[in-house]
């Protein structure tokens, strides 16, 4: 496969889904917005432009199957499986905040179709930042064209790192408020910007110097995933396992990574059951 | 009457003055930064970097707000004992959200406010003038005293508030990492679940205009400083918003805010008051 022909692919559609998303934005009353659990809004755009991703990507790929939230949450099977989310960010989205994206990662599912397999390339398009991160497994990560590296902090009690609180379960929450603590007391400061798939992102061209979450989706989570790994960042869950498995992610430049990864051993956290695959 | 109508012209002017003043600081400051090479930045400690744009972002609103209203005094994070003896002083925030601003993050800005000390004894006088610049997204804030609150000119309207499940806050954790930041943790813990959800933006400058502007529905946070809060507190509340302190204090003296509409700002005085019993003492900023 040409991988740098099929990046510009993907990357076309991201941009297209992007500008439809924000054209979207502007007409979009609050009426029109459903509710789907707390915090978790979904709404018409939401739906098209994953339509429109689908149509889009499999076109790029015959035979290859799409994983998104709305359509397709469990999608197995083919060689080649694309990880979208059309609209990461929502809330930010509806409130009106910049503050959202559209992430694309595509899985070879060739070796093992009973795991999850490599990513092979990513792209997470943020169309109010006039941001474009990618990936291609092996190449580096890009910011709008240009190389970008995961960053350290000069020193640890400077750091700037990157979270969300799990709002979907309140039973996660006692767990990931322990490490919360533990972690900011030696940090500079945490932020809290909204979208997974941008903080990932924002980790990998050291932005932040690191991110960590707990109970995030493959589709929240794939791209940012791949662009942090060839960011030269250390991506893993909080057990040392693939972060798409359990969606506990940490993330960050190594030694921010190892920091946040050995606070959470010592709070010996149980892994919640493996889901998705 | 005329009396009445030449000071509202006057200050009218003093406004449009200084807003065009802190909008050119704001994108010279977002110019800098982009032109900064990230080697550069390393090189030089990011810290001394920040400083050195906060210091002449400082000096040129200086000039600029001496020049548009003479005589007036000015007080800014920069210079903090700098004080106006006469009717008029300017609180300058020139870099807020330096650590945003730093790491490429978006939400910085240019704050300025303008107090009228006639009627004052000791305390602090009516801010009557409002502006916040945000450079990367190019928005303008400006409030007058009585006259509304503007975004890029176009007046910002009160609306009609989002179901509190589908709000949207944000807020600063405690400088201090004892009793308070507990605290906090359970302010938190029990709002998740009855909010849409949590931010932490890191520039409080911003997050008040935002919150002014719809973007976010609420924002609470304790030991802010003046700087931080003078101009964005104007701005929220001539677009309809309320803004207070848990105990009723003015958070120009306590360092405590929350801003809001009407009921998000009582959802978060009752849970704020909840937690801590009496209002925890201002710590020194360490964060952000």
């Amino acid at each position: 496969m040409d991988w740098e022909t099929l990046l510009e692919g993907v990357r076309e559609i991201a941009l297209r889904a992007g500008d439809y998303l924000k054209s979207e934005r502007v007409s979009i009353s609050r009426d029109q917005i459903e509710i789907k659990g707390q915090g978790d809004f979904v709404s018409r755009a939401d739906r098209n432009a994953e339509e429109l991703l689908r149509k889009g990507l499999t076109e790029l790929i015959p035979g290859s199957v799409v994983m998104a939230e709305e359509g397709s949450p469990e999608a197995r099977g083919g060689e080649w499986r694309w990880i979208v989310d059309p609209l990461d960010g929502t809330a930010n989205y509806l409130a009106g905040l910049p503050i959202w994206c559209v992430s694309i990662a595509l899985e070879d599912r060739r070796e093992n179709p009973e795991r999850f397999g490599p990513r092979v390339l990513g792209v997470v398009h943020a169309p109010l930042l006039e941001t474009t991160w990618t990936a291609i497994r092996g190449g580096g990560t890009f910011r709008n064209g240009k190389r970008v590296f995961v960053r350290e902090p000069e020193e640890t009690s400077r750091a700037l790192l990157a979270t969300a609180f799990p709002f979907k379960e309140r039973k996660r929450l006692s767990s990931f408020l322990d490490l919360f603590s533990k972690i900011y007391m030696q940090i500079g400061d945490v932020r809290r910007a909204g979208s997974a798939a941008i903080d990932l992102a924002w980790t990998s061209d050291g932005t932040f110097n690191g991110y960590f979450e707990a109970g995030l989706n493959p589709w929240d989570a794939a791209a940012g995933v791949l662009l942090v790994e060839e960011a030269g960042g250390t991506v893993t869950d909080w057990w040392g396992s693939d972060p798409l498995e359990t969606g506990w992610v940490i993330s960050g430049a190594p030694g921010i990574y190892r920091l946040v990864r050995e606070a959470a051993q010592e709070l010996e956290i149980s892994p919640p059951e493996r889901r998705l695959r | 009457m005329d009396e009445a109508i030449s000071y509202q012209a006057h200050l009218a002017r003093v406004a449009d003055a200084a807003s065009f003043s802190v909008r050119s600081v704001g994108r010279w400051l977002r110019q800098e930064r982009g032109r900064v090479k990230e080697d550069d930045i390393e090189m030089k400690q990011p810290g001394d970097f920040v400083s050195e744009m906060d210091r002449e972002a400082d000096r040129k609103l200086r000039e600029d707000l001496f020049a548009i209203l003479p005589g007036s005094g000015v007080m800014s994070e920069e210079l903090r004992n700098v004080r106006g003896e006469g009717r008029w002083r300017w609180i300058v925030d020139p870099l807020d959200g330096t650590t945003n601003y730093l790491s490429g993050l978006p939400h910085w800005g240019v704050s300025v406010a303008l107090e009228d000390r006639k009627e004052t004894s000791g305390g602090w006088g009516e801010i009557v003038i409002g502006i916040v610049y945000l450079p990367v997204l190019d928005k303008l804030y400006l409030a007058r005293k009585g006259l509304g609150a503007k975004v890029n000119g176009k007046k910002i309207l009160s609306k009609k508030p989002r179901l509190q499940r589908r709000s949207t806050l944000s807020h600063w954790w405690p400088m201090s990492t004892g009793k308070p930041m507990q605290g906090f943790l359970d302010i938190v813990g029990s709002l998740h679940g009855r909010v849409g959800g949590i931010r932490n933006l890191g520039s409080p400058a911003a997050e008040l205009c935002l919150v002014a502007d719809n973007d976010l529905d609420g924002f609470f946070a304790t030991d802010m400083e003046v700087y931080d809060l003078a101009a964005g507190i104007l701005i929220v509340q001539e677009s309809g918003g309320v803004v207070g302190d848990p105990w009723g204090h003015n958070p120009l003296d306590s360092g405590w805010i929350i801003a809001g509409n009407a009921q998000i700002h009582e959802l978060l005085r009752k849970e704020i008051r909840d937690v801590f019993r009496t209002a925890p003492r201002k710590s020194n900023r360490s964060k952000g």
